[in-house]
C-alpha cells in the first residue's frame, strides 16, 4: 500500500525531470514548423491505480499540468490537457474491460493486463490528451490541418517512448 | 467490489471536469499572450457581430427621428447657402460675422399628392402653427416643387410645377435670359419654359435656375436642363421643353421657403 503511493510519487517526479530537462528542449521538424513535440509526463496519469478517486485523480492531473506549465511558462496548457485525459481515463477504462473485469488493487500496466491492451489503453488516451494540447494551443480550429500534423507526429513518438519506458521498466 | 469505475457520481465528476477546464481556460487566456490575442479577437469578432445587428434593429427604431434630424439639417445648410449667396456680393474683405437672413427654410413631407390630372395638387403636413404661409415657395434636395396655396393650422396646399396654372420664372443660367415656366399635361417629368426670344443664343443642355425676381424662390436653385429647342413659324418666342432634375413622382421630403424680406420688396415694387 505504501510501497504503490511511493513508487506514484518517485515516478511523478522522475517523469517530470525527464519531461522538463530532456524533452523540452528537443524541437524536430522541418519548415517552419517544428511537428513533434515529445510527452512522456501522460504516463503518470496512466499508471495511477485504479482504485483512485475520479475527483481526486482530476484534481492530480490538474495540478501535475500547472507544474508543468511553470516550467513550460505557459498557464493552463498542460493542465487543461491533463484534466481531460484524465476524465477520460475511465471511460477508455470501462471500454477496455477485460471479460472478468478489474480488480481494485491492480495498475494498469503491461504486468496486469498485456502488452496489446497496454498499448491500446495508452495510445488512445495520449492521442487525447496531445490533441486537445495542440488544439488548446492552437485555441482556433482555423489551424485545424496543422493541429493535426503536429498532433500525429508528435503521438506516433510520445507513444514510442512511452512503451519503451514502460516495458524497460516494467512497472507492477 | 466488481468494478470500482461505477462507484462515483457521474455528474459530480463532469461538473468538476469542467471547473478544471474552466480554471485552465482562464488561466490560458489571462497569462498566455497568442491565446489572449485570439481569445479578444473572437469575441470581439462575436460582440461586434451582436452589437451591430441590435444597433440596426434600433437604428430602424429610430429612422423616422433620424428622419426629422436630417430634415432639420438640410434646411439648415440650404438656407445658409442661399443667404450666403445675398450676402457676397458687395466688399469681400467685409467680414460680416452675423449677415442678415432673408431665407428660412422649414422642413415639412408631403402627405398627399397627385401627378395624373391636368391640375395637380400637394398637401404638406405642416401648416401655419410650423410659420407656412400662403405664396410661399417648395423645394426639394433636387429642385423646385411649387408654390403654397392655401394653408389651415396644421396642413398646407401646394400649386406643383405640374399644375396648369403654376408659373415660375426662371433664368438660362450664364446666359442670362429669363422666362415662364408653364406646365402642358401629362408628362410630369416635362415642362414648357417661353418668353425666351428667339435671337437668343440656347442650346439643349442649357441649365435652368430660379431668377429670384419673385419673392417666392431664391436665385440660383436649379430647376432642370434645356431637353428641346423649337421655333414656331410666326413667332417671336421659341417653343422650348425642359427636363425638370426633380421626380415629382417620388418627392417626399420638402422644404417650405420663407422669405424674411418679401414685404419690403412687395411694398417698394407695389
Amino acid at each position: 500500500m505504501n510501497s504503490l503511493w511511493t513508487n506514484n510519487i518517485k515516478r511523478f517526479f522522475i517523469l517530470i525531470l525527464i519531461q522538463i530537462l530532456v524533452l523540452k528542449r528537443i524541437n524536430i521538424g522541418w519548415g517552419d514548423l517544428n511537428y513533434i513535440h515529445f510527452f512522456i509526463y501522460p504516463l503518470f496519469i496512466l499508471l495511477v491505480p485504479l482504485k483512485i478517486q475520479r475527483s481526486f485523480l482530476l484534481i492530480l492531473a490538474f495540478f501535475t499540468g500547472l507544474f508543468l506549465d511553470m516550467f513550460y511558462d505557459s498557464p493552463g496548457l498542460h493542465s487543461s490537457s491533463l484534466v481531460f485525459m484524465a476524465f477520460m481515463r475511465n471511460y477508455i477504462l470501462k471500454f477496455l474491460e477485460p471479460r472478468d473485469g478489474y480488480k481494485i488493487e491492480m495498475t494498469p500496466t503491461i504486468y496486469n493486463f498485456g502488452f496489446n491492451w497496454f498499448l491500446i489503453y495508452s495510445s488512445i488516451l495520449v492521442f487525447l490528451n496531445i490533441f486537445w494540447y495542440f488544439s488548446v494551443e492552437a485555441f482556433s480550429f482555423l489551424y485545424f490541418p496543422e493541429i493535426i500534423l503536429k498532433t500525429i507526429f508528435s503521438f506516433i513518438f510520445s507513444e514510442v517512448l512511452i512503451v519503451l519506458y514502460v516495458v524497460i521498466l516494467n512497472p507492477k | 467490489m466488481r468494478n470500482p469505475l461505477l462507484a462515483n457520481n457521474k455528474l459530480y465528476i463532469f461538473v468538476l471536469f469542467i471547473i478544471l477546464e474552466i480554471i485552465s481556460f482562464v488561466l490560458i487566456v489571462n497569462y498566455n499572450n497568442k491565446q489572449k490575442d485570439i481569445f479578444l479577437y473572437s469575441s470581439n469578432l462575436f460582440s461586434g457581430y451582436i452589437n451591430s445587428k441590435y444597433t440596426n434593429w434600433l437604428n430602424y427604431l429610430k429612422l423616422k427621428n433620424a428622419n426629422e434630424q436630417l430634415k432639420k439639417d438640410n434646411a439648415y445648410i440650404l438656407q445658409h447657402s442661399f443667404n450666403k449667396n445675398t450676402h457676397n456680393v458687395g466688399n469681400s474683405n467685409e467680414k460680416d460675422t452675423l449677415p442678415e437672413k432673408e431665407f428660412n427654410l422649414i422642413p415639412a413631407t408631403i402627405c398627399n399628392k397627385s401627378i395624373d390630372k391636368r391640375n395637380n395638387r400637394m398637401t404638406l403636413d405642416q401648416g401655419s402653427s410650423a410659420g407656412i404661409k400662403k405664396d410661399m415657395g417648395v423645394i426639394d434636395a433636387y429642385g423646385i416643387v411649387g408654390v403654397v396655396r392655401k394653408v389651415n393650422s396644421n396642413y398646407a396646399s401646394v400649386v406643383p410645377l405640374i399644375n396648369t396654372i403654376s408659373r415660375v420664372s426662371v433664368l438660362i443660367k450664364n446666359k442670362g435670359y429669363f422666362g415662364i415656366l408653364e406646365w402642358e399635361p401629362y408628362d410630369y417629368r416635362k415642362i414648357k419654359l417661353t418668353s425666351i426670344p428667339k435671337h437668343a443664343n440656347i442650346e439643349n443642355g442649357d441649365t435652368i435656375i430660379t431668377s429670384g425676381f419673385s419673392t417666392i424662390f431664391p436665385k440660383g436653385i436649379f430647376v432642370g436642363t434645356i431637353e428641346e429647342i423649337q421655333l414656331v413659324r410666326g413667332s417671336n418666342y421659341f417653343d422650348i421643353t425642359v427636363h425638370l432634375n426633380n421626380d415629382l413622382a417620388l418627392v417626399e421630403n420638402v422644404y417650405v421657403i420663407e422669405n424674411l424680406k418679401k414685404y419690403q420688396k412687395e411694398e417698394v415694387e407695389k
